[in-house]
């Protein structure tokens, strides 16, 4: 039943002005999809300073993919010059995102307009 | 000039026209005729010279036409061996043969015959006396006969003196064809109806003769088929006995299509037999990283999927161009040279089990593995190099790869070729070496099982097998993982230093599932159990966990809920990334935090709920949370709040995850605060380590 995770990525304009990169996430995540959710972000090589994860196409999310979500948010945190936000999540994912305090390292917004809105 | 001498010239030139007069009656030698005395019971063969004509015109069926040999192109030649090998090599298209006869039947024999016809390459039609009898095959355009027929038999009727012609049309040549085909390849048989249906008999017994080995190996590749078959069917996880099955099966459908006796056409069936030749080079290839354990190796593993991609479009084109008319004018050419393209692609393509042989071979093997590489390599070398060879013969004139697939021995009747024994010994190898590896997994499997065995005995250990009492409350509990071995895990620690009644409850899951969650769950209860010894803060608990878990769990993690429970129905409680209790069916609103391992220092809140007599009180794991139907829909936070509403028990609440669909493991706990007075009730459904 499970989905392979798809990343595309993309860029938009925040209301600040300035340029923020988006990974848009698919399908499901779960510990296979490692590779290709930490690769992505390690893909942009710290380039990006606002980086917005969309997770409008992401079906289910268990906790070895959470496990991954935060690995790439401590990660983003160590360096301390990126701000990441989170965008698209379901009701029942915006829940369990802030149960195991990603809040804390994202903030969590409703859709990309209020994303962008507030970086 | 003297009157002598001019008689002596008129001599002269009369003696060069009679010289050229005889010369031009000896280079049109009238066509013989074949005369059969006394035909009755027996059968006549249709030997010795026929008259021969390349090309094609309807008025050569004609008794009267003047066919003597060296006028307006006729020849003569003999209908035992093809016109390709009697000096019309690579013809292709339409010629007819002649044959004059004057038959005298037998007395009291009536005059009806047949005749019989072995292989004719490839669309023919008979006449006798400028009357059509019969036509096999369709001619061009669009031209269409049956692949690998029998010999054939028709009836003529009646007939004394007259002309037998054959009007024969060849088709194109293929890429692998020397040019020594076309035309009859054995003189035709004449005789009594009876007589000739006696020996079409005989002739159909001798090919079914030469045929009954393949038989009985395509018997057992049947056999092996089924068998592998369902045995994968039933574990979906030997893929080896997969690709033996399919390897069976190409096997099989290319011996039914093109071994048989069908109604197919020629060029359909040779359109077929590209894709199941593809077909059986894809299983054999992974059949052979399977046996010689190669599979693992990612560079020939890649190299086998890209030659695969190849081999099977070379092959697949290569089957589309055969089903074209080739016959059409401009086409010819065009589709031979594809032919022959494609043909060159895949037949090096095909080289490649001769390399994963080799590098196989470089590494230790055992017995069974030396046995199948060595008639791999064989059996491959037995088919590619008679194709390559053949390959433009018509052209070099190589004769080799014909010779290669010459008879080695002959044994009650059938002929054994090279290719024949190296494949069947292949076919022989593969059985063994399947049957040997598959003993291996099955070792294998037994071994694995007592380790899973033995964890779901630490398991056990690790979930507490009877709740200790707490005073105050009914607790029921489950526990359904998802694997032979899960990563929930609960503890009820009784706190002696504490208020008489007082315990600990620690509720959580390992990110991942199976053996290796079920070691980091083990590492949890003994620190949980250590830590117990000296703090009773749900908060310090949580942070202590965390600490000893930080850099162990390579890049997972544990959600936990840590309840300190008092006889009072206080409820003190802190959690790391789990999701949070019901009360009375509703949230208990606690802080998020992250899950245990992640971070060093993380600091957890405690919040502190009483509980009072009737409350109901519902820990939980996410695998309840998730559990997922076939339609992808997640349980969900609100079902679930409909179901805690009606105060299930644990096992209650487990069955309708697992109705719903079991995706993770689901632990379940519940405690209800009793009335002052009544007693205290554990309920616990076991751990039910079988999974869901």
């Amino acid at each position: 039943m499970q989905t392979a995770t798809r990343v595309t990525q993309r860029t938009a304009t925040a209301a600040s002005g300035n340029t923020v990169t988006i990974l848009g996430f698919g399908g499901d995540i779960s510990s296979a999809s490692k590779d290709i959710v930490l690769g992505a972000y390690h893909g942009l090589n710290g380039t990006a300073s606002q980086v917005l994860l969309d997770f409008t196409g992401v079906d289910y999310i268990n906790s070895s993919g959470i496990a991954i979500i935060i690995q790439m948010l401590l990660e983003a945190g160590k360096a301390g010059t990126q701000t990441i936000g989170i965008f698209g999540l379901t009701s029942h994912f915006n829940k369990v995102f802030t149960m195991v305090g990603i809040n804390k390292y994202a903030a969590l917004h409703k859709d990309e307009v209020a994303a962008l809105a507030a970086m | 000039m003297s009157r002598s001498q001019r008689g002596f010239h008129r001599a002269l030139v009369l003696l060069l026209a009679l010289a050229g007069a005889t010369f031009a009656i000896q280079a049109q030698t009238s066509a013989p005729t074949l005369s059969i005395q006394d035909l009755g019971r027996g059968t006549a063969t249709l030997d010795g010279p026929w008259q021969f004509h390349l090309g094609d015109d309807l008025a050569w069926a004609s008794p009267d036409l003047d066919d003597a040999t060296g006028y307006n192109g006729w020849t003569q030649i003999t209908a035992d061996m093809p016109w390709g090998a009697q000096g019309y090599r690579s013809y292709v298209g339409y010629a007819w043969y002649r044959k004059h006869l004057d038959i005298t039947p037998a007395s009291a024999a009536a005059p009806d015959w047949s005749i019989l016809l072995g292989e004719i390459d490839d669309v023919y039609a008979i006449y006798w006396n400028g009357k059509l009898i019969a036509t096999h095959g369709r001619f061009p355009p669009d031209p269409s006969w049956r692949w690998l027929e029998g010999a054939q038999t028709f009836h003529l009727g009646p007939m004394r003196k007259g002309v037998l012609a054959i009007r024969v049309y060849k088709y194109p040549l293929g890429s692998y064809q020397n040019g020594l085909q076309g035309g009859l390849y054995a003189p035709p048989l004449l005789g009594s109806i009876h007589a000739i249906s006696r020996e079409k008999s005989e002739s159909d017994y001798f090919w079914l003769r030469q045929h009954q080995f393949a038989y009985a190996i395509d018997s057992l590749e049947a056999l092996v088929l089924l068998l592998s078959f369902l045995f994968w069917w039933r574990d979906r996880s030997q893929k080896v006995l997969f690709w033996t099955a399919l390897f069976c099966f190409a096997q099989i459908a290319n011996a039914l299509t093109a071994t048989l006796h069908t109604p197919l056409s020629f060029r359909f069936v040779q359109g077929l037999d590209d894709p199941l030749l593809a077909l059986q080079d894809v299983s054999l290839w992974f059949l052979l990283l399977w046996l010689l354990g190669l599979r693992n190796n990612e560079r020939i593993y890649r190299w086998t999927r890209i030659l695969v991609i190849v081999d099977v479009l070379a092959q697949c084109l290569d089957g589309a161009t055969c089903l074209l008319d080739w016959s059409r004018p401009g086409l010819t050419v065009a589709a031979q040279v594809t032919d022959g393209l494609l043909t060159v692609v895949w037949t090096t393509v095909e080289l490649w089990p001769l390399v994963v042989v080799i590098l196989a071979v470089r590494s230790r093997l055992d017995w069974p593995r030396w046995v199948v590489a060595v008639f791999a390599f064989i059996s491959e070398l037995a088919f590619i190099v008679p194709i390559m060879l053949a390959q433009g013969s018509r052209f070099t004139h190589w004769t080799i790869g014909q010779t290669l697939e010459l008879p080695i021995f002959t044994a009650g009747g059938v002929a054994f070729t090279a290719p024949t024994l190296a494949s069947t010994g292949l076919l022989l190898a593969i059985i063994y070496g399947v049957f040997s590896y598959s003993r291996e997994a099955m070792a294998r499997r037994q071994i694995i099982e007592q380790e899973l065995k033995s964890a779901q005995e630490l398991q056990q250990v690790l979930i507490p097998e009877e709740l200790p009492s707490l005073p105050g409350f009914a607790v029921t509990s489950g526990y359904r993982p998802a694997l032979e071995v899960g990563g929930d895990f609960f503890q009820i620690v009784p706190l002696e230093s504490e208020t008489p009644g007082s315990a600990l409850i620690v509720l959580g899951d390992v990110s991942g599932k199976g053996l290796r969650a079920a070691m980091t769950v083990s590492l949890i209860v003994g620190t949980l159990r250590t830590l117990a010894e000296t703090t009773s803060h749900p908060s310090e608990i949580l942070a202590g966990l965390n600490r000893r878990l930080c850099g162990r769990l390579h890049g997972g993690f544990a959600t936990c809920v840590a309840v300190k429970l008092d006889a009072n129905g206080s409820c003190t409680l802190a959690n790391a990334g789990h999701p949070s209790p019901f009360l009375n069916g509703e949230e208990v609103a606690a802080p998020g935090e992250l899950p245990l391992g992640v971070a060093p220092g993380t600091a957890y809140e405690e919040t502190t709920v009483r509980l009072r007599p009737g409350d109901h009180f519902v820990l939980y794991t996410d695998g309840l949370l998730e559990a997922r139907n076939a339609a992808g829909e997640l349980f969900g936070f609100d079902r679930l709040r409909d179901l805690v509403s009606a105060r299930p028990d644990a096992a209650l609440s487990i069955d309708a995850a697992v109705r719903f669909g079991q995706q993770d493991d689901i632990t379940v706990l519940t405690l209800t605060r009793l009335e002052i007075g009544e007693e205290a009730r554990m309920h616990m459904l076991a751990p039910a380590l079988a999974p869901a």
